[in-house]
Order: structure tokens, then C-alpha cells, then sequence
């Protein structure tokens, strides 16, 4: 007949530490179940007692067996009511929180170390989602120079109001949920955020998805200001009906009053590429994937 | 499209960044909800994209520690545990700069538990840490590189090979020992 629990725990008592520990002997592997039947509340009190006198104790096996446990305590595949049951015995065994403690430090100083190559890994991770995008091979050399950028910034003010004037006017822009728009467009080294611009309406703040062409927008009274470093040959917003994903209306034929069940999409569509405003949320968002 | 079935829950997120799988920190720091809030916060308080971006890879980081230490639980949407760490971190970003918060006014509770000596820019060890960094600098480099890479967390198997063990055991003993000298030296410390 096979030991029980109390006899496993014995036999582990009497064997010398330094023979545990040079070897693979059969008695850890029971052992080693046994503790683990134990955090799991399936022993005897008898045993439960005797283990828990051991735990208190301050010589080796005591230590291999706070060990093992701190062991099961930092494993993966840990549930949680093991983990809970180990926090209990450590609030009234010291040695044990001890322990506990003595690994999350180690841990946390490794975490330390590591953080730096964490954020770069993370940088990169970010980076490379942007490359992918399909506005992302965009020329962003104008920045260097903030006169350039200026320059070019009044050019494209008055490349996109003309454009604006001349071939938007008859879009939906007016007609079905915005004020006609005049455009103005500042160059990216002038601001570095609408919310530091003291004179513009934070709570109007429209924010867009940045990296890729655009940086921001907002409606500001009547005025629609975009921080884009491209050059804009077009700009319009465009209103689409889909159902089910299947677009059957564009915006120059939408309807003032088109059913409520349709998908109703607002695109600014920036020379060739559309972006989908969320009106929900303050954000563009890519849809040319 | 893969990575989307395979992480389908913030729980099978969570097991993706125990097991270090990049394919799960990319949905999170590319998820466009995410981004939307945490764009939204920096940029409505003086802060620009690159700072959001920042702070979204920072609040990352922090979630990842903490699971790693396992301190986190997951009690709400991974997302709004994200945001709230993404918040305190730039509110404290803020203050340090000698800003003022402007508009802060969300719904989202402050998250009191963030380890001080885990958030991003307190990255050098203090105190208690501070004491065993020193005692690790004491034992030999072999040591200290195996002590750290396994309470760090890497897995025995891979550790094995990675120092060059010939078994499981050998591993196991000579984390014993090194562990021993580490005790030695950090007690001599205090």
C-alpha cells in the first residue's frame, strides 16, 4: 500500500538535504505532489498541522519546502485560490513571505533591467503598425525648415480654399451636417497640439490619427483647420450610405432622410485617400485597408 | 486577421503577455479604441501625439510588470485598466512639468495600486531594491545573470540551454547555490 501524506512527509524529514538536493530521488516528486494536494485544501488536518510546524522551522528541509512553494506561487499555470492559500500561510509564516518577497524584489529589478529593451521592443511594434498603414509613405521633409513650412503652409491655404470654393461647394458638406467650410491649413511646426493653442475651443477639439497624413483636425466656429504636413490637392467630406457594408448611396445623391437602420459614414477624403470620421469619437480612423 | 482569433479576450491578451507573444502587445498598442481615449487625454492636456504614443507603449509596460509580478486581477475591461494607468501616468507627467491639467473631466477612476517603483519614469532601484541590486553586484556575473533570468521568469528549459547546462538538475542545483551566496551577500547589506 502506498505511504499516506504524513508518511511522505516524514520519509522527506529524514533524507539529508544535500542528497535531495544532488539528485532526482523519487521522494521530491511525491513530495512535491503532496505539497501541492495540500495548497490545494485536499489534506488531512493532521497533516496540514504537521507541515505547517515544518514551515515555521528554520533549517534546510524547511527552507526546500517554503522554496517549493514559493516556487508553485510564481508558476504560470498557478490558479488563483492556490496563489490565495499560499498569501494566507505567508501572513503567518514570516519565512515564507520572506521568500515571497525576496523573488518579487529579484523579479522586479529584472523587469527594471529589461525595461528599456521592453520599450523599444514596444517602439517598434508601434512603428512598424504605422509603416503598414496606407497613408504612411508620406513626405515629412518639409519639417526641418519652419519658414518652409510656413510658406507652405499659406500655399496650401490657398491651394485648398480655391479647391474648396471651386469644386466642393456642391458636396454634401453644406447640405447634410456641416456649415460650408473655409479651410485653413497650419504647418506642422507651428503648433504642436490644439490643446496648447490658447485660442482655439478645447472642448471642439477633434483629434485625428497621427503619423499618417493628417495630425489633427477641428472644427473651430465655422472654420474646419487641419495640422497636416502633405500637400493637399483636394480636400472634401463626403457622406455614404452602406447597408450591410454594401455602399448604395454616395454622397451626391443622399437623401435628407434616409432610414436610420442604413449605415451612415462621413469620410474626409484627403486628394485620393478617404479617412472615416468616428462622430462618436473624437478620431479618424483608416479605412482604405 | 490572425492574431485577432487568436486573442479574441482580454484574458487570452493577459497569457499573450505572460508568454511574451508580440503579436499581443500589437493589438493592444495598435487598437484603434485605445488610442482614441488616450489621444484624446494627452492632446486635451497639453501634450502632442508623440506624447500619447508614449504614454500608451508606458501604460503597456506597466500592465505587463504587474502581470508578470502578479499583482494584477483583471476587474475590468483591459482597455479602461489601460487608460486608467495611461491617465496617472500623464497626470504625473504633468505635474512634474509644472502643467496644470485642463481637462481631465472622464468618467474613469484613478488606479491607486501602481507600484511607485514600477511606473516609467522611476526607473532607478530604491530602498529595499537598491540593497539586493548591490548584493547582486556582488556575486559572481554567471550568478547573478542565472538568479535573474530565473525568478525573472524565464522558463528552466530555455535557461538550460541558454547557460549551457547540461541537465535540469544541474540548473536546479546551481540556482541553489548561487541563491545561498545571494542570501549571504544580501544580509551582509543590511
Amino acid at each position: 500500500m502506498s505511504k499516506n501524506n504524513i508518511e511522505i512527509l516524514e520519509s522527506f524529514l529524514k533524507v539529508d538535504i544535500s542528497v535531495l538536493e544532488s539528485n532526482s530521488a523519487e521522494i521530491l516528486q511525491v513530495l512535491s505532489s503532496v505539497v501541492d494536494t495540500y495548497l490545494e485544501g485536499e489534506t488531512e488536518d493532521v497533516f496540514n498541522n504537521r507541515i505547517e510546524q515544518i514551515l515555521s522551522e528554520d533549517n534546510s528541509h524547511a527552507e526546500y519546502l517554503r522554496d517549493l512553494i514559493a516556487d508553485i506561487y510564481f508558476e504560470e499555470d498557478t490558479n488563483n485560490n492556490v496563489k490565495s492559500k499560499i498569501l494566507i500561510l505567508s501572513s503567518t509564516h514570516p519565512l515564507i513571505k520572506q521568500e515571497l518577497e525576496f523573488r518579487t524584489d529579484i523579479r522586479k529589478l529584472y523587469l527594471l533591467e529589461n525595461r528599456t529593451a521592453f520599450k523599444e521592443k514596444l517602439q517598434g511594434l508601434t512603428k512598424r503598425n504605422l509603416v503598414e498603414s496606407p497613408a504612411a509613405n508620406v513626405n515629412r521633409g518639409v519639417s526641418y525648415f519652419k519658414s518652409l513650412a510656413i510658406a507652405a503652409s499659406v500655399l496650401l491655404v490657398v491651394i485648398v480654399g480655391y479647391s474648396l470654393f471651386r469644386t466642393i461647394q456642391p458636396t454634401q458638406i453644406a447640405k447634410v451636417e456641416y456649415k460650408r467650410i473655409p479651410i485653413s491649413v497650419i504647418g506642422i511646426e507651428e503648433i504642436q497640439g490644439f490643446a496648447g493653442n490658447e485660442t482655439l475651443d478645447i472642448d471642439s477639439c477633434i483629434i485625428a490619427i497621427v503619423k499618417d497624413s493628417v495630425n489633427s483636425y477641428k472644427y473651430w466656429n465655422d472654420t474646419l483647420i487641419l495640422k497636416t504636413n502633405i500637400k493637399v490637392d483636394s480636400l472634401q467630406i463626403i457622406r455614404k450610405i452602406k447597408d450591410d457594408n454594401r455602399e448604395i448611396t454616395d454622397t451626391n445623391s443622399i437623401s435628407q432622410n434616409t432610414s436610420s437602420a442604413l449605415q451612415d459614414k462621413t469620410y474626409l477624403k484627403i486628394n485620393d485617400k478617404e479617412y472615416q470620421i468616428v462622430e462618436s469619437e473624437v478620431f479618424l480612423k483608416i479605412t482604405t485597408e | 486577421m490572425t492574431e485577432r482569433r487568436l486573442y479574441n479576450t482580454d484574458e487570452q491578451l493577459l497569457q499573450g503577455f505572460r508568454e511574451n507573444d508580440d503579436r499581443a502587445w500589437s493589438i493592444v498598442l495598435n487598437d484603434i479604441d485605445l488610442r482614441k481615449m488616450i489621444f484624446s487625454l494627452v492632446i486635451k492636456n497639453s501634450g502632442n501625439e508623440e506624447d500619447a504614443i508614449d504614454v500608451l507603449q508606458d501604460a503597456l509596460i506597466v500592465l505587463c510588470e504587474k502581470v508578470k509580478l502578479g499583482t494584477f486581477e483583471l476587474s475590468s475591461k483591459l482597455s479602461t485598466y489601460l487608460y486608467g494607468i495611461a491617465r496617472n501616468i500623464w497626470y504625473k507627467k504633468l505635474r512634474t512639468s509644472g502643467k496644470a491639467l485642463i481637462n481631465m473631466n472622464d468618467n474613469y477612476p484613478d488606479i491607486p495600486d501602481i507600484d511607485e517603483a514600477l511606473l516609467p519614469y522611476k526607473n532607478e532601484p530604491s530602498g529595499k531594491l537598491n540593497k539586493l541590486s548591490n548584493a547582486l553586484e556582488e556575486i559572481s556575473e554567471q550568478c547573478r545573470n542565472l538568479l535573474m533570468a530565473f525568478y525573472g521568469g524565464e522558463k528552466l528549459n530555455t535557461l538550460t540551454e541558454k547557460f549551457g547546462y547540461s541537465s535540469y538538475e544541474s540548473i536546479k542545483n546551481n540556482i541553489s547555490k548561487c541563491r545561498s551566496k545571494l542570501k549571504g551577500a544580501y544580509n551582509v547589506q543590511k
